[in-house]
């Protein structure tokens, strides 16, 4: 089982939507798939056709250690699994504060936990686990970044993002951590796009993804209408540029199972 | 006027009548028909006779074409008179039947005639599969490889080249002067076929090596037997048309000869590398050279060339104006680049470029013609030769077009058929490259100025100044380098007429240089040199012996001449294998580049308007004036062009005639040979196809938009208003405009605003457009805010990448020569129908007096 952490650096990326889209895209590319979501926002199960916020998850294992919480994984119509965060209560409550607290603070005391607990997963053939996580630096992400063997860092071509970016790189590298960036909801009609993604290219060089995820208006009404993204809109941009970093994990995710040694490069 | 009482006593009496034969007295003239001879039927039952007279009426209508409301009179008409109906045509749209044809490019004739034996030949197929899945595969690559061993372990031998060389020197001798009989002849030949079949399933060079050899023995073999047995005549008459086909036959053989000598090894030369150092990389001056030609086929040459790869202090590119027009001047200020005009205009080109010369200081010259874009590498690919060789004086790349020549557009073989160009860039110039005999084409090349210079810059005395140039910088002894890299492109003639007249001047050319230049007269190259320089020469005499060969079947059939003094069995036992024989050959070496008898289509075409150029040239260099290649054009209605297709027309008809002439001949004086008349009209018949081909080319096709719209296919983005994106690919390209080919058809209006993103390697640029035109899956956009920065960047994205065109050559379809002889017999058949339908349409324009209808 290879992991890969999708994280960000700012809020809005669009790292759940990305997760939910390669989830599907790499199913069809034949891996079998397990979508992981380390987001107390309990959002993930959204993207996958759930009305309402997950109850069973990731925090019941929390919460409750001993409890088969291997029953609260979905399974969507392509065989994709989706274990939610989950802990929501009736009228749209979520766990309150101090169960929040304690949950936090455990995270925090185990920071192995994700990753001891995905290593628990066996799914065959050349799987893939894909952790959606809250917005870099929390303990949630961290712990996702733990888990990973790749760390896909989705970057908005926002000047915050450029801003925040350079603590979360160094962090990586202080761990060790083999990254990929790729930019997302890239307008190529805006100049400051154009200017951040050249600036992005120059800063991280080939571990910038040459797979830039077009802004397209199609997402958000896709999950409005609770469809997928990329079944809906199959000719739009987007959708050819998920495809295309599907691909490229497709074959890192391969290739990853050949070698044990480290591949070489985030670059397409 | 009637009374009122005549009108109710006629009334009174239709009603009973009516009553009588039981209609309705207001009923129609059919009913009552119907009545006077069928009784009304019994209540309760089906009117049978009215049903069937009904369907009868309907189907005479239907047969007739006749409206419901048509008069008796019409009817009656009709009855003997068709209406007049629009004439069909003969001759088949090729564009539209290619659609049929799908993706595997099979000819039209072939394919249909392999319909009609699908059963037959699928059960021989899959037998024939079955058969061979059992047997052992023959490692056809592997004995290639093993060839290629042993021929570098014998290349270590000394003095064994020159044995063996020697050697086959006296077999080949013995070979071409045995006499045999006739039977063993035969055998021979079967012998040779069998080897040269086997031979050419091997891949490698030493293969085609052999494949040559054979033809130069059964050629010599052939050559031999011609000039010992063949040239006996009866009459003064039938020595005059004998020699002048020797005569004509001497000239292939030359050609055939020098060919194989100039082909031999392709030398396949690969770029080299450039220093790192970026200080020690020369400067470059790009020339642009341009007379008469629109800005907008300008443009893009000199914002690509701007563009290109380089240093940019290192780098000037200038347009060089002999037009002096002010639009250009204002426009290389604009953008940027030097413009130079000169006072007095002559020379054409050549002193265009001489004056330029005198100007500007760079180390190098790189000279496009005005419409030929170059991508972003030229340069860093030529560049590092000059740095690795410091005698190189020329680098070479070939001449692309991305848009049909008129054979391409006419018979619709573009990217299907190697065009005339592919045989001299594909394989003449990189086997001219071998014996260090690269020509300057006069565009895509960089020159070292000091060797320019030295020679007196770019020739004058030639209309072809490119060639002349390369000649006199080869007698001083400085190398030519070719690279058979497309790194520019461009657009080819657009009709037939200005294809012609490029074809002229080039003929017009060597004729001039091969006259007051002639390679085998002066000092300083080398034999092969001589060698490969005459061939280019002597290719443009071939006007003369194509006429000849198109014209000579008719001497017999016509007047009963024996041009050939040989009976119709030895023919077959000597030409057949000859000609089959260095048909094979040639299939091998020119493969991709040329099919089999795409050759004498080409000439065909070209051979009555080169012969008079190349006499007059000959004769007296000085005579005819420069033509400028007319680029740019639109062809707005389909139509044959009576001007260029007359001497083919009546070549054609003479051909046709001797036909009809060998029919009439065969069942009456000539009883006693029937097999030299069919011979001469199997010849005759070929001629015809030639022909026919050559007329049909003539036909131009509608060309539906300006001309200016290259074909171009690269990935884009439309960003549409409602922020949706659509990923496409881009169709065509035009100033200020683009075609889109969208993945399904969008609901979009005329001057519905939208954005289309190109990229250019991981930068996106956005154009903003209106819609200019939306017809199902395919989109015409108009940019907005139109400027030179805009055009630049879209020629970066376009045209000026450096993989632009790198997929040429994978393009390329390879020959196989029964495939092509059908494909050609069947231009010849469709380009004859051609010939009908307009001579038909001709024909209705006069006795009509109408204007001809366009199809």
């Amino acid at each position: 089982m290879k992991t890969i952490a999708i994280v960000s650096s700012v809020g809005g990326a669009g790292r759940t939507m990305l997760t939910a889209a390669l989830a599907g895209l790499l199913m069809a590319r034949r891996h079998a798939v397990l979508a992981v979501e380390c987001d107390p926002r309990n959002v993930l199960t959204l993207y996958c056709g759930l009305r309402t916020p997950a109850r069973q998850g990731l925090v019941s294992h929390v919460l409750a250690p001993t409890d088969d919480w291997s029953d609260a994984a979905l399974q969507t119509d392509d065989g994709a699994l989706w274990l939610p965060w989950g802990g929501a209560r009736g009228e749209g409550r979520g766990p309150d504060a101090e169960a929040s607290a304690s949950i936090a603070a455990s995270l925090h005391k185990e920071p192995m936990w994700l990753r001891d607990l995905i290593a628990r997963v066996d799914l065959p053939g050349h799987a893939v686990a894909l952790v959606d996580t809250a917005a870099w630096p929390s303990v949630h992400a961290s712990q996702a970044i733990a888990a990973a063997d790749l760390v896909m860092v989705v970057v908005p071509p926002e000047p915050l993002a450029c801003a925040t970016l350079p603590r979360l790189k160094s962090e990586l590298n202080a761990l060790g951590k083999q990254a990929v960036y790729v930019a997302n909801a890239v307008s190529p009609a805006s100049q400051l796009h154009t200017d951040i993604v050249a600036l992005l290219r120059d800063t991280l060089g080939t571990a910038l993804s040459t797979y830039r995820v077009h802004a397209d208006s199609g997402i958000p009404e896709a999950l409005a209408r609770n469809e997928s993204f990329v079944h809906a809109a199959p000719h739009s941009q987007a959708a050819h540029d998920m495809q295309g970093l599907a691909s490229w994990l497709s074959s890192w995710i391969r290739s990853a199972y050949q070698t044990a040694a480290p591949v070489s490069g985030g670059s397409a | 006027m009637k009374s009122p009482g005549s009108v109710s006593m006629f009334a009174r009496l239709r009603h009973t009548v009516a009553q009588q034969l039981g209609v309705d007295a207001d009923a129609d003239r059919g009913a009552w028909l119907l009545r006077l001879v069928f009784r009304a039927p019994r209540p309760g039952q089906r009117d049978w006779p009215a049903l069937w007279a009904h369907r009868l009426g309907r189907h005479l209508q239907f047969e007739l074409a006749l409206r419901d409301d048509e008069s008796t009179g019409t009817w009656f008409k009709r009855l003997f008179f068709r209406p007049r109906r629009r004439r069909v045509r003969l001759a088949a749209n090729l564009r539209s039947s290619r659609h049929h044809r799908g993706a595997r490019r099979r000819s039209m004739l072939l394919g249909r005639i392999g319909h009609w034996f699908a059963p037959v030949t699928g059960a021989v197929g899959r037998a024939g599969q079955a058969v061979t899945s059992r047997l052992p595969t023959v490692p056809w690559a592997g004995i290639g490889d093993r060839v290629n061993h042993w021929s570098s372990w014998l290349d270590r031998v000394p003095y064994l080249k020159q044995v063996i060389l020697l050697l086959a020197f006296m077999v080949a001798v013995a070979f071409w002067t045995t006499p045999l009989a006739i039977a063993d002849q035969f055998r021979l030949f079967i012998l040779v076929c069998v080897v040269m079949i086997l031979a050419r399933r091997i891949p490698g060079r030493w293969p085609t090596m052999l494949l040559v050899s054979l033809s130069i023995l059964m050629t010599g073999r052939y050559m031999w037997w011609r000039i010992t047995q063949t040239l006996n005549f009866a009459t003064p008459v039938e020595a005059f048309f004998g020699y002048l086909l020797f005569a004509a036959e001497i000239n292939t053989w030359i050609v055939l000869f020098f060919g194989y000598i100039q082909t031999a090894w392709p030398l396949n030369r690969q770029p080299k590398p450039l220093p790192d150092a970026i200080e020690s990389w020369p400067t470059v001056d790009v020339y642009i050279p341009t007379y008469n030609e629109p800005l907008s086929v300008v443009s893009p040459a000199v914002l690509a060339a701007k563009r290109m790869d380089w240093p940019a202090e290192k780098l000037r590119v200038f347009l060089l104006d002999d037009g002096s027009r002010e639009e250009f001047h204002r426009f290389a200020n604009e953008v940027g680049v030097g413009y130079l005009t000169r006072e007095e205009h002559r020379f054409a080109k050549a002193g265009n470029i001489n004056h330029a010369l005198s100007l500007t200081s760079g180390e190098f010259i790189a000279i496009f013609d005005c419409d030929h874009i170059p991508t972003r590498a030229f340069l860093q690919t030529t560049m590092g030769e000059f740095l690795a060789d410091p005698q190189c004086a020329m680098v070479q790349t070939p001449h692309h077009f991305f848009s049909p020549d008129p054979f391409e557009r006419n018979y619709d073989t573009f990217l299907r058929i190697p065009n005339e160009g592919s045989l001299f860039y594909g394989l003449i110039q990189d086997g001219n490259d071998f014996w260090n005999a690269t020509f300057f084409c006069g565009s895509c090349a960089v020159i070292r100025r000091a060797p320019l210079m030295e020679v007196g810059g770019i020739a004058v005395e030639t209309v072809t100044e490119d060639a002349h140039t390369s000649l006199k910088m080869h007698r001083k002894g400085y190398r030519t380098a070719y690279l058979r890299i497309v790194q520019a492109a461009g657009l080819a003639t657009e009709s037939l007429s200005g294809h012609i007249g490029q074809r002229i001047r080039w003929a017009r050319g060597m004729a001039q240089i091969f006259r007051i230049d002639n390679p085998w007269l002066k000092k300083g190259l080398t034999f092969f040199q001589r060698i490969c320089y005459s061939n280019a020469m002597l290719h443009f005499f071939y006007g003369i012996p194509r006429l000849i060969f198109l014209c000579m079947p008719g001497a017999y059939l016509f007047f009963g001449l024996h041009v050939f003094g040989a009976d119709a069995i030895s023919v077959m036992a000597y030409v057949f294998p000859y000609l089959f024989v260095s048909g094979l050959a040639n299939s091998r070496i020119q493969g991709q580049y040329r099919h089999s008898f795409w050759a004498e289509v080409y000439e065909s075409v070209l051979a009555w308007y080169t012969v008079l150029p190349t006499t007059i040239a000959f004769i007296n260099p000085k005579k005819g004036k420069f033509n400028v290649t007319a680029k740019g054009g639109l062809i707005e209605q389909e139509y044959l062009d009576w001007a260029t297709s007359k001497p083919y027309v009546w070549l054609l008809a003479l051909n046709l005639a001797g036909l009809l002439a060998g029919v009439i001949r065969m069942f009456t004086t000539q009883r006693d040979e029937p097999a030299t008349v069919l011979m001469n009209m199997v010849w005759s018949l070929f001629n015809v196809a030639m022909l026919g081909a050559a007329v049909g080319v003539a036909k131009e096709a509608r060309q539906v938009r300006v001309s200016h719209h290259v074909p171009l296919r690269v990935p884009a983005t439309l960003v549409l208003t409602n922020g949706k994106t659509i990923a496409c690919n881009t169709e065509n390209y035009s100033t200020g405009g683009i075609g889109i080919v969208l993945p399904e058809a969008l609901k979009l209006e005329r001057g519905d605003p939208l954005g289309v993103a190109l990229s250019r390697g991981d930068i996106d640029y956005y154009f903003p457009a209106v819609v200019a035109r939306n017809s199902g899956i395919h989109l015409g956009l108009k940019f907005e805010e139109w400027s030179h920065e805009k055009e630049t960047q879209l020629i970066q994205c376009t045209f000026g990448r450096a993989d632009a065109w790198v997929r040429w050559e994978e393009e390329l379809v390879p020959d196989a020569p029964l495939h092509s002889f059908v494909e050609v017999i069947e231009m010849g058949y469709q380009g004859v129908l051609r010939l009908f339908d307009a001579c038909l349409d001709a024909t209705e324009a006069v006795v009509m007096r109408r204007p001809r209808q366009s199809g």
